[in-house]
């Protein structure tokens, strides 16, 4: 077989050449820290880094929709904490106003304390996150309202969602209207406590009993409001679990495969160079075999 | 002796000649697709007659040569030819497939993230509904999105004005070699069937050819009179020496026209390539965008528009627009009249919640039945990731099979017409040796006439 000088110089060069597109595309993923130039290099890959990339965007927004309920429900539960407390509080003072040996000036003084506990409650009921009422639904502003002596209840029994993971939507705030009681007819929360303390005033046994039974029922109902936050809590703790298990695995798919593991790069780089290297001194072979050096 | 005389100056004439091809071989060792030549002697017939009936055998006259063989298979040309119009089809495709991946074939940075940011902007809205920094983040992010689909339409645009400006660009090119070749095959004709050599003008045609069929997907079609016909699928470019002219109509789609007739013609190679391209083999990019820019706008539109904003306004849509080209955030919508609430509300976050949601939907339609949404914007994107990075990685690989192809037609080629310094050589040495030995018949034929003319008849003098 003839080989011409050009064939062998020419496929020399293309060696060459190939070896040294091969250095470039090693050494360009080491600098970029990505083994996807373009979709072109891996279309698989780069289909399912796009997928992940958004999947990772998605579980963010459920990070924060959780981080933003729990602060939610964390505010609400300190106040319905506290007007827990204060109730049972309540509920002893009228237990106290009953003892038959109490003079008007100590009777007197329970009432007023009653309606101090009333009025901290009315300050609880407005307790707000970031500006917004925690019982208030969509309100933005004050939901339990006293005016001489009546409270009224301003806010909207809308649950404030958020999504916190695709399939579990989470009431954020709590309602205010079923908490206080303004769903009886007149027996809310803050009717019951002034009732309490004109009927403390007055000495009506029979009264302030009647009115400790209805105190009763608006102190459960606060105290199975506790419960409730207690396992939305423990659900959005669970739920953030899952997010950040999901975020590290689709975090650790999308590194295998568009990051560079530098030590199989750094190896397969100085494959490379070794390759460049032979082609190399090939070619400077090439050259070295002539009939010139043996012809005078 | 006379007969010597003239023998021995044929020799001498032969190999001088012979010594000027290798010359010229070993000069052209470097040329693109030289083809090597080499002188045909052939020893030089008896005269006969001259001497009559005297039964002297007939001895030759020494060497003619009888030619300048071009070493050259037509077989292995037409098969270069052949591969070429094969690659330059195959390496516009891949030049093409790889400027779209070059443009929208990102995986970072891309229209999937602007999607995704849009999403988020939404998710955070739900949660503050009534502060002005999220309901303008919105907007940015909505704007950001129309931009990124809008670009991504001008890209393709981009790509596509290039393609049309190269089709241009090499249907010169392809009009000015067949003009060369029209001149070079009447020069061919000129010289041939006399003693001329016509080897390196064929070479120089092969070399137009192989530009022609790769531009072209040109043939050849040698004739007995030297020239060659240049046919391309469109009809004869070249006969004889009269070429003929093609030119691009303004189209779109361009079509290839015979520039005298104006009648349809055809070319493979890069150009047919290209024109395949340019007739339609966007379109279906063009459609997955406006079905993306689509999906997105109408879903998102249904929502805003059946949601209130912060003065109680609902019907408004977000998006305006008829594709991937001309989306728009609509030019009316302010920060506080982004929808956000489903009932009213400012602190309602519940619309801004469920086009969040859209994230999840499937709201984007398949090109196969372009009115039935089927896929989340994302996977619609990831889809069209995979497919303009599949085009590309394809047609490289085509186009690195094709390369090995025409490497091995290359060797073959070398094979037959390829300068071996070596062999050059070697033939240089078997000349010169000839011309030696022709030089030393001359020196004694010479020597023999002295003889003849200073020595006889001197006997005794």
């Amino acid at each position: 077989m003839r080989v011409g000088d050009r064939v062998r110089y020419d496929s020399g060069l293309n060696a060459l050449r190939d070896t040294q597109r091969q250095v470039d595309r090693i050494q360009r993923q080491i600098t970029s820290g990505s083994r996807l130039q373009s979709a072109g290099d891996d279309p698989t890959g780069a289909a399912a880094v796009t997928r992940i990339r958004d999947g990772l965007a998605e579980l963010a927004s459920y990070e924060r929709n959780i981080d933003d309920a729990q602060a939610y429900l964390g505010v609400g539960e300190i106040a319905v904490t506290s007007a827990s407390n204060v109730l049972i509080r309540a509920q002893s003072l009228a237990a106290q106003s009953l003892n038959a040996g109490l003079g008007a000036a100590s009777r007197d003084g329970i009432a007023l304390e009653l309606e101090g506990i009333r009025d901290q409650l009315v300050a609880l009921a407005n307790t707000d996150y970031l500006g917004r009422p925690v019982f208030g639904g969509y309100a933005t502003s004050a939901v339990a309202v006293a005016v001489d002596g009546t409270v009224t209840f301003e806010g909207t029994t809308d649950g404030v969602q958020r999504r916190i993971s695709p399939s579990e939507v989470m009431t954020a705030n709590l309602n205010g209207e079923e908490v206080f009681g303004f769903d009886t007819a007149g027996d809310d929360v803050f009717a019951v406590l002034q009732r309490l303390a004109d009927q403390v005033r007055a000495g009506d046994a029979d009264a302030i009993r009647a009115e400790s039974v209805k105190l009763n029922e608006r102190t459960v109902t606060v105290q199975n409001m506790l419960g409730t936050l207690g396992s939305r809590i423990g659900r959005l703790e669970s739920a953030r679990t899952v997010a950040q298990d999901q975020k590290l695995s689709l975090d650790a798919r999308r590194a295998a495969i568009e990051d560079v593991d530098l030590a199989t790069a750094a190896t397969e780089l100085a494959a490379a160079n070794q390759a460049y290297e032979a082609t190399l001194l090939s070619i400077a072979r090439i050259d070295s075999m002539s009939l010139l050096d043996f012809l005078r | 002796v006379i007969d010597g005389l003239m023998i021995g100056v044929n020799g001498l004439l032969a190999a001088q000649r012979s010594l000027d091809v290798v010359a010229h071989n070993l000069a052209n060792v470097n040329t693109p697709d030289y083809a090597r030549q080499r002188v045909v002697l052939k020893e030089a017939p008896p005269v006969t007659g001259f001497r009559p009936g005297q039964g002297a055998p007939a001895y030759g006259m020494g060497v003619v040569i009888q030619g300048i063989e071009l070493m050259t298979d037509r077989f292995v040309e037409a098969s270069i030819r052949e591969q070429k119009s094969h690659m330059g089809s195959l390496t516009a495709t891949a030049d093409l497939a790889t400027r779209i991946d070059e443009v929208l074939g990102r995986t970072d940075g891309g229209l999937g993230d602007s999607v995704s940011r849009f999403w988020g902007a939404w998710d955070q809205l739900a949660l503050t509904p009534e502060l002005m920094a999220t309901r303008n983040g919105v907007l940015e992010a909505g704007q950001d999105l129309a931009g990124a689909l809008r670009e991504a339409k001008n890209m393709i645009d981009d790509v596509v004005a290039e393609a049309d400006f190269r089709l241009r660009d090499q249907v010169d090119e392809i009009n000015t070699l067949a003009e060369q070749v029209a001149r070079l095959n009447g020069e061919i004709m000129s010289v041939h069937g006399r003693q001329g050599v016509a080897g390196d003008l064929i070479t120089e045609r092969y070399r137009l050819v192989n530009r022609l069929s790769e531009l072209a997907g040109a043939s050849l079609q040698v004739n007995d009179d030297g020239s060659a016909d240049v046919l391309i699928p469109g009809g004869m470019l070249v006969g004889g020496s009269k070429a003929s002219q093609i030119e691009v109509t303004t189209g779109p789609p361009a079509e290839i026209v015979w520039s005298d007739t104006g009648l349809p013609s055809a070319t493979r190679g890069s150009t047919g390539a290209i024109r395949d391209a340019l007739d339609g083999g966007f379109d279906d990019l063009y459609e997955r965008y406006d079905l993306l820019a689509n999906g997105i706008r109408t879903a998102v539109n249904a929502l805003h528009a059946a949601g209130t904003d912060l003065d109680g306004t609902t019907g408004v849509d977000f998006f305006t627009g008829t594709g991937a080209g001309d989306l728009e955030v609509n030019a009316a919508l302010t920060a506080r009249g982004v929808a956000a609430s489903a009932s009213g509300p400012s602190a309602d976050g519940n619309q801004a919640v469920a086009i969040g949601s859209l994230r999840v939907q499937a709201i984007i339609a398949d090109p196969s039945d372009p009115t039935t949404p089927v896929a989340t914007a994302s996977a619609s994107i990831s889809n069209l990731v995979a497919e303009i990075g599949r085009r590309a990685q394809s047609a490289e690989r085509r186009v690195e099979s094709a390369t090995a192809v025409g490497a091995d037609l290359e060797v073959r080629r070398g094979e037959i017409s390829g300068v071996s310094v070596d062999e050059e050589l070697t033939d240089m040495l078997r000349f010169q040796r000839a011309y030696e030995a022709s030089a030393r018949v001359l020196t004694s034929m010479d020597q023999m006439l002295d003889t003849l003319i200073n020595r006889v008849g001197v006997v005794g003098r």
